[in-house]
C-alpha cells in the first residue's frame, strides 16, 4: 500500500528532474521573472500580466538583449557591457559583468533572489522597488551615481556585499552602476504598470499600448526619480569647531539617551548594543511577511470561497425570481450579470490557486531587522563622520531607522528674535546637535564595553 | 525506502544545481509575446501611437452645477467588540499596568450598527467648485496618545499641511508608507508633513518604535472625500453634477484590492454599478441631494487585513 503511494510521485520528480537536467545542458537564455508578489497585491489577472510582460519586454528587452528607450535617461552602451552571459571578445572587451559578479546574490532580475541569497543575512537587496539605504540624498530619493559607485567600491561592511574596488576597473564599475539603475527602473516600471492596471483602468479595460502611455505616462515619471537624484541631496553644514572634543561627545551622549530628544536608545537599547526593538521588519521583509500570511489564508480558504460564490449566486437568483417588480427581460439580464460575476470570481480564484505557490517560492522567509549594535565600530554605510551624519539626518530608507527629530525646543529660542532669525537659529542649533550625536556614535566603540576597548586616543585616527 | 530517498536527494540536488545554473528556466510569470513586443517597440521608437486604446485623457466636463451625496454604512450582524492589542502589553510604557491600546481598525456602533471610518472619495473629477480649489489653509492634525493614533484613518489634500503630533510623555516615530516621511517625534513634540502627490488608496501609517501601532492616510488632489462618522454616515458636498463621477469606497478591512469595500448587493450593483474594487458611479442632478440611504455591509466584505 505504502509502495503504491510513494512510487508515482517519485517517478514524477525523477523524470521531471531529468527533463530539467537535459534542458540545462542547452543553457537556455535566462529571462526576467515577474514580480508575482506585486501581481497578487494588485489582483492582476493572467491576461493583464501578459500585457504587462509585453510592455516590459518592449521597454527593457531581455537579460541577453537589453534595450532602453532614450527617455529612460540610461546609457545603452554601459548596460550592454554589464548585461548578457559572461565572455571576453577578441579585442579583450569583457562583457556579462553583472552575471559574473552580482547575479548569484542579487538575481538575474535584481529581485535579491540569486541562488545564494537564502543563506545570507541580511538578504541581498531587491532593487525593484527602488529603495536604497546608503546614500547622500533625502530619505525616499534615489541614490546618485557617486553613491552607488561608492557602494560597489567599498561594499557594505558587516554584510556579504563585497567590495569590488580591486576586482574591477572604473569603466566596469560605471557599467555595473548603470545596470543596477536599469534593473531598478525596470522593477519600478513593472510595479507602476501593475498599480495603474489596478487603480486607473476600469473594469475590463486593457493596458493602453501607445508610446504616449508607456513612455510619457509610465516610464518617464519613474526615470525622472533617477535623473533628478543629484538635485535631492541632503543639506549638510560643516561640523562645528569643537567636533571631536569631549564636550561635543558628552552633548551627543545626552541627546542620544534623552527620550524627549533624539530617543536613539528606544531601538539601539540603553547600552547601544542594538537590543531595543527586536520584532520589527524592514520594508522588504514586511511586504513578504504580509504577502505570505495573506497567500496562506487565500489558499486555505479556496474551497470555502468557491462554495460561497455558488451560494451567493443561488441566493441572488432566488431573490430575482421572487422580485415581482421585474419584467421578464430585466430578470434575464440580471441573471446574466450574476452569472458573469460568478464566473469572474471563480476564474480569479483559479488563477490565485495557480499563481500563489510560485509567488511564495519566489520569496525568502521573512526576518526581523536588528537595530545596529553601535559598539562594534562597523558602519554599513561608511564610517566617515559625514556618512554617519547622513544616516542620522534622514534615517535609513526602507528600514525602521527614522529621520532625526526636531532637537530644538521653542523655549530655547530667544523670544525677541524675528521669525526668520528664529528659523536660522533653530537650524544652526539642530545641525550642531546632529554633529554632536555623530561624535557620540563614533566614540561608542571606544567607550568601556565597546569592541575596540577604552583607548580614547584612537579617536584621533583618521577615519576615511 | 532508503534507496528511494537517496535517489530523491540526488534528484533534488540536480534540481537545485540546475535551477541555479540556468536561472529563469522555471521562470515566474508569463513570457512576453514576441509579436506584441515588436509592435510595442515600434510604437515606442517612433513615439507615435501603436494602435489600441488612446492614453486616458483627463475627463472633460460635460455637466454643470453641483450636487451632494450621502449615505450610511451599516454592519450586518452583531457589532464586534474592540480588543486590546496583545503585543502592546509587552511594551512597558504602552501596556504595562495602565491602559492597553485597543485595535480600532473596525469600529461598529452597537446601537445603530453604523460603521465608522469608511472612506468615500471621488477618483477623478472634471471640475472643482472655485471655493474648494485651494487645499485647506488649516493643517490636518494627526495625533497619537497612549500608543494609539487618534484617527484610525485621515484624509489630507495634496499640499495641505499635516501636523503630526505626539501627545505622549515618551517618543514616537511616524512612518507614512511610500512617502519617505519617517521622523522621530519627541514627547509632546510635533512635525509637519506636506503630501506632494496623491495616493489612489489610503496608505499605512506606522510607528517603528511601537510596531503594533497602525493607522491610514489618504492624500487626494481633489477635495471630494468623506470619512464615515460613528453612526456610519457620510456626506460629500458640491460634487460636479450632470456628469458621471466615479467614487471609491475603502475600509481598513475591505476585501477588495487595496482595501476596497467590495459589495455584492444586487440592488447597489444595479443602481450605481458598485463593483468588486469598491467603486461606484453616480450622476447627480444640479442641486440634487442624493441619499444612498442605508448601505448594508456583510461581515464577509470586511474580512480583509
Ligand atoms: C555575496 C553576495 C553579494 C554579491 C556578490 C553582491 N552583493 Fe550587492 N548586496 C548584498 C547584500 C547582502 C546587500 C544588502 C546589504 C544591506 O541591506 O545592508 C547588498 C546591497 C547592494 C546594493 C544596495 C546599496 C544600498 O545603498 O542600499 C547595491 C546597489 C548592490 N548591492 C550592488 C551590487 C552589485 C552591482 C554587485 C556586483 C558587482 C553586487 N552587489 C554583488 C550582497 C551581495
Ligand atoms: C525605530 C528604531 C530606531 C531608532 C529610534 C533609531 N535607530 Fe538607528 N537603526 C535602527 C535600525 C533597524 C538600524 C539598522 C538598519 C539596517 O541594518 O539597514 C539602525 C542603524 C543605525 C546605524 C548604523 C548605520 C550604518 O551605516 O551601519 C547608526 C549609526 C544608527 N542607527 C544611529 C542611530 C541614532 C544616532 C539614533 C537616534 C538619533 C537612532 N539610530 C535611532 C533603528 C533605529
Amino acid at each position: 500500500m505504502k509502495q503504491r503511494c510513494v512510487k508515482p510521485r517519485f517517478w514524477v520528480v525523477l523524470v521531471g528532474t531529468l527533463g530539467l537536467a537535459v534542458g540545462c545542458g542547452k543553457a537556455p537564455s535566462p529571462r526576467f521573472d515577474s514580480n508575482l508578489m506585486v501581481m497578487d497585491k494588485y489582483d492582476i489577472s493572467f491576461e493583464q500580466q501578459q500585457d504587462i510582460a509585453n510592455a516590459l519586454a518592449a521597454l527593457f528587452g531581455t537579460p541577453d538583449d537589453p534595450y532602453v528607450p532614450k527617455e529612460s535617461g540610461l546609457d545603452k552602451d554601459k548596460i550592454k557591457l554589464a548585461a548578457g552571459p559572461t565572455k571576453s571578445d577578441k579585442a579583450g572587451v569583457h562583457t556579462g559583468l553583472y552575471r559574473e559578479h552580482c547575479a548569484h546574490c542579487h538575481g538575474i532580475s535584481g529581485n535579491g533572489m540569486g541562488p545564494t541569497a537564502a543563506f545570507l543575512k541580511p538578504y541581498p537587496r531587491d532593487y525593484r522597488e527602488g529603495w536604497f539605504k546608503f546614500k547622500s540624498t533625502e530619505r525616499a530619493e534615489m541614490p546618485t551615481n557617486a553613491d552607488l559607485e561608492r557602494i560597489l567600491r567599498h561594499g557594505i561592511p558587516g554584510t556579504s556585499m563585497p567590495a569590488f574596488e580591486v576586482a574591477l576597473v572604473q569603466p566596469e564599475i560605471e557599467a555595473l552602476v548603470e545596470y543596477v539603475k536599469y534593473l531598478s527602473l525596470r522593477g519600478m516600471v513593472e510595479i507602476e504598470l501593475a498599480r495603474q492596471t489596478s487603480e486607473e483602468l476600469g473594469e475590463g479595460e486593457r493596458l493602453p499600448t501607445t508610446a504616449e502611455f508607456l513612455v510619457e505616462g509610465v516610464l518617464k515619471p519613474q526615470a525622472e526619480k533617477w535623473s533628478s537624484a543629484e538635485t535631492k541631496l541632503m543639506p549638510v553644514a560643516a561640523p562645528p569647531a569643537d567636533f571631536g572634543s569631549p564636550a561635543s561627545i558628552a552633548a551627543g551622549k545626552s541627546l542620544f539617551y534623552d527620550v524627549n530628544k533624539a530617543n536613539c536608545l528606544k531601538c539601539h537599547g540603553t547600552t547601544a548594543l542594538g537590543d531595543g526593538v527586536l520584532n520589527d521588519y524592514d520594508q522588504w521583509n514586511k511586504d513578504v511577511a504580509e504577502f505570505r500570511t495573506k497567500a496562506d489564508a487565500t489558499l486555505a480558504s479556496l474551497t470555502e470561497q468557491r462554495g460561497k460564490a455558488e451560494e451567493d449566486f443561488a441566493t441572488a437568483v432566488e431573490a430575482l425570481g421572487a422580485d415581482s417588480a421585474l419584467s421578464e427581460e430585466e430578470r434575464k439580464q440580471q441573471r446574466e450579470t450574476l452569472e458573469k460575476d460568478k464566473a469572474a470570481t471563480l476564474k480569479k480564484l483559479g488563477e490565485k490557486e495557480r499563481m500563489l505557490p510560485t509567488a511564495m517560492a519566489y520569496t525568502l522567509v521573512p526576518r526581523y531587522i536588528e537595530p545596529r549594535n553601535l559598539r562594534m565600530g562597523v558602519y554599513r554605510g561608511g564610517r566617515r563622520p559625514l556618512d554617519v551624519y547622513y544616516r542620522i539626518h534622514s534615517g535609513i530608507n526602507g528600514t525602521p531607522m527614522p529621520a532625526i527629530a526636531n532637537l530644538v525646543a521653542d523655549s530655547e529660542l530667544p523670544a525677541d528674535l524675528s521669525e526668520e532669525e528664529k528659523a536660522q537659529r533653530r537650524q544652526s542649533l539642530q545641525t550642531q546637535r546632529m554633529w554632536n550625536i555623530v561624535d557620540y556614535v563614533l566614540s561608542l566603540p571606544y567607550e568601556p564595553g565597546g569592541e575596540l576597548g577604552a583607548d580614547i586616543s584612537m579617536l584621533g585616527r583618521e577615519r576615511n | 525506502m532508503t534507496k528511494q530517498s537517496a535517489l530523491l536527494a540526488v534528484a533534488l540536488t540536480t534540481l537545485v544545481a540546475c535551477s541555479s545554473g540556468c536561472t529563469g528556466r522555471v521562470g515566474a510569470g508569463p513570457t512576453a509575446d514576441p509579436t506584441a513586443v515588436t509592435k510595442l517597440r515600434e510604437a515606442i521608437e517612433s513615439g507615435s501611437s501603436g494602435g489600441g486604446d488612446a492614453a486616458e485623457a483627463a475627463a472633460s466636463p460635460s455637466g454643470t452645477g453641483w450636487g451632494s451625496l450621502k449615505g450610511r454604512f451599516v454592519f450586518d450582524g452583531t457589532a464586534p467588540e474592540l480588543k486590546a492589542i496583545e503585543s502592546a502589553r509587552a511594551v512597558k510604557e504602552c501596556g504595562d499596568g495602565g491602559h492597553v491600546p485597543l485595535d480600532r481598525s473596525l469600529i461598529v456602533d452597537p446601537q445603530s450598527k453604523g460603521i465608522a471610518n469608511v472612506v468615500v472619495y471621488a477618483r477623478k473629477v472634471s471640475r472643482i467648485k472655485d471655493e474648494l480649489k485651494e487645499p485647506p489653509k488649516t493643517p490636518l492634525v494627526f495625533d497619537q496618545k497612549e500608543c494609539e493614533f487618534l484617527s484610525p484613518v485621515a484624509v489630507a489634500q495634496v499640499n495641505q499641511e499635516v501636523l503630526v503630533k505626539n501627545s505622549d510623555p515618551f517618543g514616537h516615530n511616524t512612518n507614512i508608507t511610500g512617502t519617505g516621511y519617517n521622523p522621530v517625534i519627541p514627547a509632546g513634540g510635533s512635525s509637519v508633513f506636506k503630501p506632494s502627490s496623491e495616493t489612489a488608496m489610503p496608505v499605512g501609517v506606522t510607528c517603528s518604535i511601537h510596531p503594533f501601532m497602525k493607522a491610514y492616510m489618504l492624500f487626494r488632489a481633489n477635495p471630494y472625500s468623506a470619512i464615515s462618522g460613528a453612526d456610519g454616515s457620510f456626506e460629500i458636498k458640491d460634487l460636479p453634477a450632470g456628469e458621471e463621477v466615479e467614487l471609491q469606497v475603502w475600509h481598513a478591512h475591505g476585501v477588495g484590492t487595496g482595501g476596497g469595500l467590495s459589495l455584492k448587493d444586487p440592488a447597489l450593483t444595479k443602481a450605481v454599478k458598485w463593483d468588486a474594487k469598491g467603486r461606484f458611479r453616480i450622476k447627480l442632478g444640479e442641486n440634487e441631494n442624493k441619499d444612498l440611504s442605508t448601505i448594508v455591509v456583510p461581515a464577509a466584505a470586511l474580512a480583509g487585513g
